[in-house]
C-alpha cells in the first residue's frame, strides 16, 4: 500500500518542484510579472455615476462585473482588463470585478460564464469577447435566463443583433471597422512612400473575420493610389515568428524593391520588422500594422515603424461593463438606444510618431470618464 | 560456403541495403523537392534565400537533434513548445532588456539550457518512477511550461536589447546567422553521443526492444531520464536561440514548433516505434519542412491551398521515405 502511494504520489511532486524550481529561476528576476494585470490604484474618489438602488432592488455595491476575454497573456487583453478595472474601481467596487480567461476554448468560455451567472444572477454585468461566433447564441440565452446584461465585443454571428426582441438582455455590440483599418493605416504608408512603390501585405488567419476585412480596406487604398504595387501576400497566422520567415523569403525574393510592409497586426508587423533589421532595412521601409501593441508602440517611438491602429482596449474592456452597469441600475434604458448605436463601429485612433507617447504606460483611468458619462459618445457607424 | 552462412550473407547485405535505402529515401526526397522549387521559381537556389533556409532551420534542427534521441527510445517528448515558452521568458528575463535592471549577460543562455535540462530530467524521471507514458506526463509538461511562460509574460512581453541578441543574429560566417553554425555543433555532438556513446548505443538497444535491454544488463530507467535530460537541454538551447532571433519573449512564439520537429523527425526516417534512424536523419528531415515551407511561398501556392499542400508533400514524402521500411513498419502497426 505504501509502495503504491509513492508511487502514484512521486510524479506529482516532481512536478511541483519544477515549478517551483522554474518559476524561481524567473522570479528571482525581479519579474515584473502580474503587475501590469492590475492598474494602480485608480481614485476611488470618482463618484459613482448612479448612487441611488436600482428600480430593480440591486444597489451598485452588489453588481458584479466580469469581462470574459482570451487570455492575460495577450497585451490586448490585459490593458483591455485594466480599463475594466479603472471602471470598477471608479464606482468603489474593484473586488467585485472579474477577467475570465478563455484560454481560446469555447466551451470553457460558456461555462465560465455559467457559473458566474448561477453565482450572481441578474446582478452580473458582462462584457464579452467570444471566441467564436459560433457560441454567441449559447451565451446570450444563459444571459437572458439569469437576467443579467451584456455587451459583446468584435464578432457577432451575422443573423442576430442586439434590438432583437429573443435578446432583450443584449445591449450594444461594439467592434471596429476592420475595412476602415485597413485602409488608415495602408493610406499613411502610401503617403510616407509618396504614393509610389511596391508593397508586400501579411495577412493574419485567412478565414478570420478582421483578417479579411483589414485586407479589403489595403485594397480599397491600392485602388485609390495607382502608383502602388502589392508585389505578394501571405498568410502568417498573426505570428510574429511566421512573419518574419515570411518576410525573410520576401526579401530574398524582391530585395531592396519592397518599399513598404502592411501587416493585419502588430504582431506581424514586429516579425517583419526583425527581417528586415538582419538586412539593415530596419526604419528605411515603413511598416505598419494594427492593435497598437506595446511592442509595436515601442517601434513606432523609436522610428521602426511607421504607424498602427490603436482600438483603445482599455476604452473596450470599460465600456461594455459600463453600459451593463447602467442598465442594472435603471439609469440607461436599454430599449430606447437606437438600433444603428446599439450594434455600432466604434472610433478608434491612428497612432503615428506625433501621438503615440499617449498611449504608452499604464492605462489612464481618467482619461476615460467622459466615455463612461456618455456611454454611445464613440459608436460612429452602424455595423449591419 | 556453406549454405547457411550464403543465407546469412543474403540477410546481410538485404538488411544494408535495406539500410541505405532508408537513408537516402528522405535525401532524395530533399533533392527532389528542391528541385522542383528551384524550377518554380529560379530565387529558390540564390545565395539570399539559401541564407534565408540556413537561419530559418537552425532552431527546428536543434530541436530534430532533441527529439531524435527520444523517439530513438521509442518515446515521445511533447512538451516542446512548453519548454521553450519557458525557457525563452526567463532567459529574456535575465538578459538585458526593457521590463527589470537585472542583466547576467551570456550566462542567460546557459540558464536557458539548465531550464531545459530540469524539464528534461522531469520528463523522464516521472515517466520511469511512475511508469506513466511518455506521452502522458510530456503532455502534462507541455502545459506546465506554457502556464509558467504565461505567468513570467506578465502582460508585457520582455524585449531583448541588441547587443544581448548578438550572440545568435550576428553573421559571422557566410553572411548566415551564427544560430546556424550554433544548430551544426549541435548537430555534431548529437553524432558523437550517437556514434560514440553508450548513452546512444543503449538508445538503440533500448528502442530496438527494451525487455531485450533490461536483460542484457542495460539500466534501461537510468538510460531513459538521461536521455530524456538531453533533449531537454537541446529544447533549453533553442529556447535561447528563439529569444535570440525574434527579440521578444513571448509564449506565442512558440507555436508550431512540435510539428514541424516531429514531422521533421520522422520524415527523416527516425521511426516512431524507436531503435531505427539518428541524429543525421532527423536534420534531412527537419531541412525539408524548411524547404517547403520557404518553396511554397516562392513557388507562388497559393496560400489558401498552403496547407493542404503541405499535408500532401509531407505525405508523399512520407511513402517515399517509408517504402524501405515498410515490412518493418507494418510488424509495428
Amino acid at each position: 500500500m505504501t509502495r503504491f502511494n509513492t508511487r502514484t504520489l512521486l510524479p506529482l511532486f516532481v512536478v511541483l518542484a519544477l515549478m517551483g524550481a522554474a518559476c524561481s529561476a524567473g522570479g528571482s528576476t525581479g519579474t515584473q510579472a502580474p503587475t501590469t494585470a492590475e492598474p494602480a490604484t485608480a481614485a476611488p474618489t470618482t463618484a459613482a455615476p448612479t448612487t441611488a438602488a436600482a428600480d430593480n432592488g440591486i444597489a451598485i455595491k452588489d453588481i458584479h462585473l466580469v469581462y470574459s476575454g482570451r487570455t492575460l497573456s495577450n497585451p490586448y487583453y490585459v490593458r483591455a482588463s485594466a480599463g475594466a478595472q479603472c471602471f470598477a474601481d471608479s464606482l468603489g467596487i474593484g473586488d467585485n470585478y472579474q477577467f475570465l480567461a478563455s484560454e481560446g476554448d469555447s466551451a470553457k468560455q460558456l461555462s465560465q460564464i455559467t457559473s458566474v451567472l448561477a453565482a450572481y444572477g441578474p446582478a452580473v454585468a458582462l462584457n464579452v469577447d467570444p471566441h467564436e461566433t459560433s457560441i454567441l447564441p449559447e451565451i446570450l440565452a444563459e444571459v437572458e435566463k439569469a437576467g443579467a446584461y451584456i455587451v459583446t465585443q468584435w464578432s457577432r454571428p451575422d443573423n442576430i443583433k442586439p434590438g432583437d426582441a429573443e435578446y432583450p438582455h443584449w445591449i450594444a455590440h461594439v467592434t471596429f471597422d476592420g475595412v476602415d483599418n485597413g485602409y488608415q493605416i495602408a493610406k499613411i504608408m502610401f503617403d510616407i512612400m509618396g504614393g509610389e512603390g511596391n508593397i508586400v501585405a501579411i495577412q493574419g488567419v485567412l478565414d478570420n473575420q478582421a483578417a479579411i476585412t483589414r485586407f479589403q480596406g489595403l485594397q480599397k487604398a491600392l485602388k485609390e493610389y495607382p502608383g502602388i504595387t502589392l508585389l505578394s501576400d501571405q498568410t502568417a497566422n498573426w505570428s510574429a515568428t511566421e512573419a518574419q520567415t515570411v518576410m525573410e523569403t520576401w526579401i530574398a525574393e524582391y530585395g531592396d524593391t519592397i518599399d513598404g510592409v502592411w501587416a493585419g497586426n502588430d504582431n506581424m508587423a514586429i516579425g517583419a520588422i526583425e527581417a528586415l533589421r538582419t538586412v539593415g532595412r530596419v526604419g528605411e521601409v515603413p511598416v505598419v500594422g494594427v492593435d497598437a501593441i506595446p511592442d509595436a508602440l515601442t517601434a513606432i517611438k523609436n522610428g521602426e515603424m511607421a504607424a498602427t491602429f490603436n482600438p483603445d482596449p482599455a476604452y473596450q474592456g470599460s465600456i461594455g461593463l459600463a453600459m451593463g452597469v447602467a442598465a442594472i441600475t435603471g439609469e440607461l434604458d436599454v430599449a430606447s438606444v437606437p438600433l444603428e448605436k446599439r450594434s455600432a463601429f466604434h472610433k478608434g485612433i491612428l497612432v503615428t510618431a506625433d501621438n503615440v507617447d499617449q498611449f504608452m504606460g499604464d492605462v489612464d483611468c481618467g482619461a476615460y470618464t467622459d466615455a463612461w458619462a456618455n456611454l454611445f459618445g464613440r459608436a460612429e457607424n452602424p455595423d449591419f | 560456403m556453406t549454405v547457411e552462412a550464403a543465407d546469412a550473407a543474403i540477410v546481410v547485405s538485404r538488411r544494408r541495403r535495406i539500410r541505405v535505402l532508408a537513408a537516402a529515401g528522405p535525401t532524395a526526397a530533399l533533392l527532389l523537392l528542391s528541385f522542383a522549387f528551384a524550377m518554380a521559381n529560379p530565387k529558390f537556389l540564390t545565395a539570399a534565400n539559401l541564407k534565408n533556409l540556413a537561419d530559418q532551420s537552425a532552431i527546428p534542427l536543434v530541436l530534430g537533434v532533441g527529439m531524435t534521441f527520444v523517439i530513438l527510445l521509442g518515446a515521445i517528448d511533447l512538451s516542446v513548445e512548453g519548454n521553450l515558452a519557458t525557457t525563452s521568458l526567463v532567459v529574456a528575463l535575465v538578459m538585458a532588456d526593457q521590463t527589470n535592471a537585472l542583466d547576467i549577460g551570456s550566462w542567460g543562455i546557459l540558464l536557458g539550457v539548465i531550464v531545459g535540462v530540469v524539464f528534461g530530467f522531469v520528463n523522464g524521471f516521472v515517466s520511469v518512477s511512475g511508469r506513466i507514458p511518455t506521452f502522458m506526463v510530456t503532455l502534462g509538461t507541455w502545459s506546465i511550461g506554457l502556464g509558467i511562460g504565461q505567468i513570467l509574460f506578465g502582460g508585457e512581453p520582455p524585449r531583448l536589447e541588441l547587443s544581448a541578441r548578438a550572440w545568435g543574429i550576428d553573421r559571422l560566417f557566410f553572411g548566415v546567422t551564427n544560430l546556424f553554425f550554433v544548430a551544426l555543433g549541435v548537430i555534431l555532438i548529437g553524432w558523437l553521443i550517437q556514434r560514440q556513446t553508450k548513452l546512444g548505443r543503449y538508445a538503440y538497444a533500448i528502442g530496438g526492444g527494451e525487455e531485450m535491454a533490461k536483460q542484457s544488463g542495460i539500466n534501461v530507467g537510468m538510460y531513459k531520464i538521461f536521455l530524456f535530460t538531453l533533449a531537454g537541454a537541446a529544447f533549453g538551447l533553442a529556447g535561447a536561440m528563439l529569444l535570440a532571433r525574434t527579440g521578444v519573449g513571448d509564449i506565442r512564439a512558440v507555436g508550431g514548433f512540435l510539428f514541424t520537429t516531429i514531422s521533421g523527425v520522422v520524415i527523416g526516417g527516425t521511426l516512431l516505434s524507436g531503435g531505427r534512424g539518428g541524429v543525421l536523419h532527423s536534420s534531412v528531415g527537419i531541412l525539408t519542412m524548411v524547404v517547403l515551407r520557404n518553396g511554397m511561398i516562392l513557388s507562388g501556392v497559393d496560400q489558401f491551398f498552403q496547407d493542404a499542400v503541405q499535408g500532401f508533400i509531407l505525405i508523399a514524402v512520407l511513402v517515399i521515405t517509408a517504402w524501405p521500411n515498410r515490412r518493418r513498419m507494418r510488424f509495428v502497426a
